[in-house]
């Protein structure tokens, strides 16, 4: 009978803990500020569909630009709702609990972002259905189109089906919820009452996701990867493309889950679950994928500048030394280098630093994909002649920022807004982990 | 407030007075290039072994008689699948007879069975204005699309090799059906749910 009421009573501290919370003022202060970002975007891309691309200084040389970056850096980063998802899942890895939801929240957010920009470089946005009746499917554009709709799909799922159980938490509970966040739980708990076979069902499904989707976010990546790799351009041309592009993947993914999880840590106060292990380990977690991303560096870049054949010659010199090399060293110490040798100590894996590390690795990473995508465009086969001027470099315009920025803005709203609506850890799970009896993780009837 | 009347008036007198030159204009060319009927027909003869175009070129007098345009400048050409490709010649001038030629080249591509269009055209010309007329001759080589390899990478998305379509098909079907049974399995918690309430009740 004590033993019921001290888990009466943790799963009392659970729910007081871990039930969404009103935004503080640091909070709204914060969604404003993202909500003028993406405010100044639209405004941007309104401009751009009004007077065409030409507003941006993508040129015919330089046909992608930050968008293409962008949209290549929002695909790596949703990586990450498999690796915790799935890859520490099916390993049994039991300290990921308390990260699940939010890399899977971070997942869905970019995969969103990353279909969305993908529509903003086209220069005929209307036409974009045509992408799918007129689509061959020898290119492997419409092979991308195909895995990050799918990617995206499953995504949700493997975000939702684990949320069921904290929905029904969220209907029940006393809190004085407004009406329509009440009608909103209500329908998306799908008449959840913890039974053993909503349980059954629910824990089946996370497995088939779990294993489905690793394959899945292999694709999405590789095949992104192929959107260059395919092509015979310096800097592009690569049998090594599509691991150098998952690895990179996976270790920016890691970092945003740091990121974003001494956030909401410090923010919410929540030293009990996002504890000094879970830093020490992503940590290590991160240290290893950075490892494994120097690795790829290393063949991506000493191979080609053993050779030295004349094009990628051009294309190096210009990174290692040319008008690229402050932009490419920056990126090779700051967002690589450093972080491996920082997190490498003990130290170095406690929350402030490995959080400053871990900004340090999605900057440098969303750079990386600029330097990747702009520097061969502008090195093409045959010498540039007889050409406007401005299509010898590319200086994105500040349309381009604008949009870029709000898209930016627009996944850390999401990721945001969510956290406000829905608990950001799972609950029924830490329960679970705690020991404490299911019947009193669902049926609590609080009203 | 002073109103300059005379800026606005004299502004408004010139604008209409150009308008109107505009509009004569207009009415005075269209009296002079349209003020003779006239009419252009292509035929084609073979003599040895050249294949002459011949364009005829008449108009009708007063007396509603046609009559063979002399001294006309007619241009030929042939029509591509973008484009017009112009024939040159010595007697591309109409003669008394209103008659003007060209040879038609040897070894030009035609359809898949030989056929070109021929067109003829009389451009901006003072009395006759514009005047053109187009004709199928079945002198060009004809040109058959070797398709030895119709189904490949670089075809049409129609001709994907049919391995590929069943690879790919077959990995987004497996996926998808996967999904479809995930979305079933929500289906069938919410039935589980609204039985468990049911019950209660």
């Amino acid at each position: 009978m004590e033993s019921v009421k001290k888990q009466d009573d943790q799963m009392h501290e659970l729910l007081a803990d871990l039930l969404p919370q009103k935004f503080g003022r640091q909070g709204n202060l914060w969604v404003a500020f993202l909500f003028i970002i993406v405010a100044i975007g639209i405004y941007a891309y309104i401009q751009q569909l009004r007077f065409g691309l030409i507003v941006t200084d993508m040129r015919d040389f330089s046909s992608w630009g930050i968008y293409i970056s962008n949209f290549v850096f929002f695909v790596a980063i949703s990586l990450v709702g498999s690796l915790v998802s799935a890859i520490l899942k099916l390993s049994n890895v039991a300290w990921r609990t308390p990260l699940v939801r939010i890399s899977e929240i971070i997942a869905v957010a970019a995969i969103t972002f990353a279909s969305i920009i993908i529509i903003v470089d086209m220069g005929r946005p209307e036409r974009f259905w045509h992408l799918f009746v007129y689509g061959r499917i020898q290119s492997p554009i419409i092979w991308d189109v195909i895995v990050i709709s799918t990617y995206f799909v499953i995504s949700v799922l493997l975000l939702y089906l684990p949320l069921l159980p904290d929905l029904a938490l969220c209907r029940d509970s006393s809190r004085p919820f407004p009406k329509w966040r009440r009608n909103l739980y209500k329908i998306l708990s799908l008449n959840w009452h913890g039974t053993k076979k909503q349980y059954d069902i629910v824990n089946k499904s996370i497995r088939i996701l779990a294993i489905l989707v690793i394959p899945l976010a292999l694709a999405i990546h590789t095949v992104t990867s192929w959107l260059f790799a395919t092509t015979y351009r310096a800097g592009w041309d690569s049998t090594n493309f599509g691991p150098y592009f998952v690895s990179g993947a996976f270790m920016v993914g890691a970092a945003a889950v740091i990121a974003v999880m001494y956030v909401l840590r410090n923010h919410y106060n929540l030293e009990k679950y996002i504890t000094q292990r879970h830093f020490d380990n992503m940590g290590k977690l991160l240290v290893l994928l950075s490892l494994i991303y120097l690795y790829f560096n290393i063949n991506e870049y000493l191979v080609p500048a053993y050779k030295m054949k004349v094009v990628e010659g051009i294309h190096l010199d210009e990174l290692f030394t040319g008008s690229y090399a402050p932009m490419f060293w920056s990126v090779q110490i700051f967002g690589m280098i450093v972080p491996i040798i920082v997190l490498l100590f003990k130290k170095g894996r406690n929350p402030v630093p490995i959080f400053i590390i871990s900004v340090m690795v999605v900057i440098g990473a969303w750079f990386k994909r600029f330097l990747i995508v702009t520097p061969t465009l502008l090195h093409p086969f045959i010498p540039i002649q007889g050409v406007p001027e401005s299509w010898l470099h590319y200086n994105p315009s500040w349309q381009e920022w604008a949009i870029t920025s709000a898209s930016l803005a627009g996944s850390l709203l999401i990721i945001t807004l969510f956290v406000r609506i829905f608990p950001i850890i799972s609950i029924w799970e830490m329960a679970e982990e705690k020991g404490i009896n299911p019947e009193l993780i669902t049926n609590r009837n609080e009203n | 407030m002073k109103i300059n009347f005379l800026k606005y008036s004299r502004f408004s007198t010139v604008t209409f007075t150009f308008l109107l030159l505009l509009v004569f204009q207009n009415l005075y060319a269209q009296d002079e290039t349209n003020s003779v009927k006239a009419n252009i027909t292509l035929s084609f003869s073979k003599a040895d072994s050249i294949n002459e175009i011949k364009a005829l070129v008449t108009h009708v007098d007063s007396s509603n008689k046609e009559n063979p345009a002399k001294g006309i400048e007619v241009h030929f050409f042939i029509k591509k699948s973008f484009g017009l490709l112009p024939i040159e010649g010595d007697n591309t001038t109409t003669d008394e007879n209103g008659e003007a030629s060209v040879e038609f080249p040897k070894d030009l591509p035609g359809d898949s069975i030989g056929n070109v269009t021929v067109i003829a055209k009389v451009e901006d010309n003072d009395e006759l204005g514009e005047l053109e007329t187009m004709k199928s001759v079945k002198w060009g080589k004809p040109v058959i699309i070797e398709t030895t390899h119709p189904r490949a990478l670089w075809a049409s998305g129609n001709n994907a090799p049919v391995s590929l379509v069943v690879i790919i098909s077959g990995m987004v079907a497996g996926v998808w059906a996967v999904i479809v049974y995930i979305l079933y399995q929500l289906i069938q918690i919410k039935k589980s749910g609204t039985y468990e309430i049911k019950n209660q009740n």
